[in-house]
């Protein structure tokens, strides 16, 4: 089959935003899988093309979210996959992958872990909204900037909710026997 | 606060993202991305936080959002321009069984740079050998100009000691921290680095046995 030189051209000009979009966001140590994951990327533009969505324009904001989708598809299919020990990629040093808080696959350790996980998770599920909210993301990693830029907040009222969120937090802990 | 945040908020952190999920579950990793970025209503990311807390594959696919993306992404832009997808794509489904020769052809010229690098933080020390007590001295892969903290904790992450700031890639374990563990006990350490150009680096936890 052979496309007409436009198509072929604007074909190109998507494949290789998609490539960019994949190499921007794509961990050094999935570096090795770049391709792959674009070529999964495009193919999901056109799952959805046939899905009816219709005439999409596809921005740059649209290319970077469905590079990221495949990305996030293919991390968490490995991590599924227990043949690669993410404690072993770690020590080999050639990769940057996200922070991840196992400890070199100590079950005591991810015990403890997920036991104070557990408490943490039930602390906020009861605590006030607005607070549960705001240390929701301030513990997913958002800076008090960044919490306050998602929900909408001013920075000052980000920083109150934050700071009073994690006292209750740490009252709760302690009454479920946790030093936090 | 990101910078002079509380001590306890790194284990609060790590001990939430613990709680896996059992990675089956459908998460909707665009539209997680929609709301890091700003792109849905107020109303839409408040939902999306409070389904945070139950669905552990969500806060996973969160964190990949807050870590991977870039920071900002343009509702549009002048590169690539936009497209219509009907129009062409039924072409382009065709073209896609070349994507990989395609590839070779349209990639930039330069080295790629990938998000991540230069290389996170490894352990330098040998694989599972224990620490010994004459020479307690935790190593890792240092970054150029790097300057580094170091966390030492008990498998319980208690807080065990922590270092003042570094200059080079390692840290010797106190006498003092020694003698809490028994032998053949393990600790746990990890490396928060800052590069020259303001950058925080964060290691994974280790975990070495003692002599």
């Amino acid at each position: 089959m052979v496309a007409p030189l436009a198509t072929d051209s604007r074909w190109a000009a998507l494949a290789a935003a998609m490539a960019r979009a994949v190499r921007r966001q794509c961990p050094a140590w999935l570096a090795d899988h770049a391709q792959d994951i674009a070529q999964a990327a495009l193919a999901k533009v056109m799952a959805q093309d046939r899905g009816g969505e219709g005439e999409r324009t596809l921005t740059s904001f649209y290319i970077h979210r469905v590079a990221h989708s495949a990305l996030v598809d293919e991390i968490r299919r490995r991590k599924r996959r227990p043949e690669v020990p993410l404690e072993g990629m770690s020590e080999e040093g050639a990769e940057a992958r996200p922070f991840e808080p196992k400890a070199a696959g100590n079950p005591e350790t991810d015990a403890s872990f997920r036991e104070l996980g557990a408490a943490v998770r039930d602390c906020l599920t009861a605590a006030k909204r607005e607070r549960r909210l705001a240390v929701t993301l301030y513990l997913q990693g958002h800076t008090v900037p960044e919490t306050a830029r998602i929900l909408g907040w001013d920075a000052k009222r980000a920083e109150n909710l934050v700071y009073r969120g994690l006292a209750d937090l740490r009252q709760c802990l302690m009454g479920k026997g946790h030093r936090p | 606060m990101s910078t002079g945040e509380p001590d306890d908020v790194a284990r609060l952190r790590a001990a939430l993202a613990s709680l896996q999920g059992d990675g089956q579950g459908s998460v909707d990793a665009g539209r997680i991305f929609d709301a890091v970025q700003g792109q849905l209503s107020i109303a839409e990311r408040e939902a999306l936080v409070e389904e945070l807390l139950a669905n552990p594959d969500a806060a996973e696919a969160w964190r990949l959002a807050r870590e991977l993306a870039p920071e900002t992404v343009p509702e549009t832009a002048a590169e690539p321009p936009s497209w219509g997808v009907s129009k062409w794509l039924a072409v382009a489904a065709a073209l896609v069984l070349t994507a990989g020769v395609g590839w070779m052809v349209l990639r930039p010229a330069p080295e790629p740079i990938y998000r991540g690098q230069p290389p996170a933080i490894a352990s330098a020390l040998p694989a599972d050998a224990p620490l010994p007590r004459a020479q307690p001295v935790l190593r890792w892969t240092g970054l150029d100009g790097g300057r580094y903290r170091v966390r030492v904790l008990t498998p319980e992450l208690d807080v065990l000691e922590e270092s003042d700031e570094l200059s080079t890639p390692q840290y010797t374990v106190s006498p003092e921290t020694l003698r809490r563990v028994p032998p053949g006990g393990r600790i746990v350490w990890q490396v928060t680095a800052q590069t020259p150009g303001g950058a925080a680096m964060v290691s994974p936890a280790f975990s070495t046995p003692i002599e």
